[in-house]
């Protein structure tokens, strides 16, 4: 648990530094909080907020004077419990906030918060391996058994992903603007990194290397479970980003004609 | 507003005259015209169709604004507060008319010379009209006009008086009843958006 907060403070701090750095005026990103109610953007800034916060507060119990509170098992139990929900919240509303384009087919398809989330989860799987390998390697203990349960869910998980992309793509070529936006992938600008980059290297290698991992000598595991949660976290990295990148606006159709709206309006 | 597609030559008054109006950046239209061919030979025929922010009644981008910058003000028309933009870009994504722009950087219409009078005017202006890098900015119906009493731009420079101003709400408006009688529509509203700019098919 603890490694995980070392590793995952400073990692969601850093999200968030480039979702700040991303934006027209970055000084003024507190106002992203005003409209819950109705913007992604703003639900989302909340849940990182929240994320942060009960994460630090969890990792604060280890630090004195807070030390004390350890004794306290529904505290912590509460604190990972909402670190679980909040954890959760931001795997699912990347997908939701893209989803809520209704103008770009590609993006509005329900699919799409499915696959960010099953990404996000066998990300989350392979980290929490390096994680625990990195811990038993540091300690000078034996590799703990779960490793092996987790190398499989993280199989399961990529084949529950590579389904949920061909439901997603299938889905998306119901309409002329979807099916532009799917043959950017498949065959079109950003198809080197959607094949070689996104399928080879951050599914379909991560895949047998947790394959392997239960039949190869210990010092190779390590060497296996690292190049898995690499690999697979630059594949969830770039899984996200041909999806901005591919997502088209539909066409206005108007009086027999098509207005076609152009690529960055 | 109603824009009557039957009176529309195209000759891109309304472009220049709301450009003139809001001192817009190089590159930035908040009025443009479409221009397209329909029909088959010998029966094709051009068809002029202006484009300005609909300032939809469900804005999808009034919702997506995560700061409250993109509002609807009480008359109906929505409205960017620059102050309050930090430049998301979210509102560009879900706008489902291709109506906003984000100004990556403000466009010179000479960039090898200086600021001509008309841009060096336009930095002493406030409101919508003092346009700033890193927020978005769209069509105000030139709300600053409006308030005055005064009809918007494109509306006042429209040679074939194509455009008409109006209140939707009150269905004894002279709007409101062309609306009616010319059959005008909506583009796309089967989104549901339910924008303000009707247009009388051509």
């Amino acid at each position: 648990m603890r490694t995980g907060l070392w590793l995952g403070i400073p990692l969601v701090i850093a999200g968030a530094l480039f979702l700040i750095w991303d934006l027209g005026e970055p000084t003024r990103f507190t106002k992203a909080l005003s409209r819950p109610r109705t913007s992604w953007i703003s639900r989302g800034s909340w849940i990182l907020i929240l994320l942060l916060a009960v994460s630090v507060a969890l990792f604060g119990l280890w630090i004195w004077p807070f030390t004390m509170l350890e004794t306290l098992p529904n505290l912590i139990m509460a604190l990972e419990g909402l670190i679980v929900i909040f954890a959760f919240g931001t795997m699912v509303y990347t997908g939701l906030l893209l989803g809520a384009s209704k103008p770009i087919p590609f993006w509005s398809m329900p699919t799409l918060p499915i696959l960010f989330t099953v990404s996000a989860t066998a990300a989350g799987l392979k980290t929490s391996s390096l994680v625990l390998m990195v811990s038993s390697l540091m300690q000078g203990t034996p590799i703990p058994e779960i490793l092996g349960i987790l190398s499989r869910l993280v199989v399961v998980f990529i084949a529950i992903e590579i389904g949920v992309l061909v439901l997603h793509l299938w889905g998306t070529r119901q309409t002329e603007t979807g099916e532009f936006s799917s043959n950017r992938l498949l065959s079109g600008e950003l198809a080197l990194q959607f094949w070689a980059g996104y399928v080879a290297l951050g599914l379909a290698i991560p895949a047998i290397a947790d394959v392997a991992v239960s039949s190869v000598p210990i010092g190779f595991e390590a060497m296996l479970v690292l190049i898995a949660a690499t690999l697979g976290l630059i594949g969830g990295l770039l899984l996200r980003l041909i999806v901005v990148y591919a997502g088209a606006k539909a066409p206005v159709p108007a009086f027999g004609g098509l207005y076609i709206i152009p690529e960055n309006m | 507003m109603v824009i009557d597609l039957k009176k529309c030559i195209g000759c891109d008054s309304c472009t220049v005259s709301c450009r003139a109006e809001n001192f817009t950046p190089a590159g930035v239209f908040w009025n443009r015209v479409f221009k397209f061919e329909v029909g088959k030979y010998p029966h094709a025929k051009l068809v002029s169709l202006p484009l300005i922010c609909m300032h939809c009644k469900n804005a999808p981008c009034v919702d997506a604004c995560p700061t409250g910058a993109t509002h609807k003000r009480d008359d109906g028309i929505v409205v960017v507060d620059y102050d309050k933009c930090m430049g998301c870009k979210y509102c560009i994504a879900v706008c489902p008319y291709g109506e906003r722009y984000f100004n990556s950087q403000l466009g010179q219409y000479y960039p090898e010379k200086p600021l001509t009078a008309y841009e060096q005017f336009s930095k002493q202006l406030n409101g919508s009209k003092h346009h700033m890098i890193g927020v978005v900015e769209k069509c105000t119906f030139c709300a600053d006009r409006v308030d005055k009493g005064q009809e918007p731009a494109c509306v006042k420079s429209c040679v074939s008086n194509a455009r008409t101003f109006g209140d939707l709400d009150d269905p004894n408006s002279q709007i409101s009843q062309l609306i009616a009688m010319k059959h005008a529509v909506q583009l796309s509203p089967e989104l549901g958006t339910d924008p303000s700019v009707y247009y009388i098919p051509p």
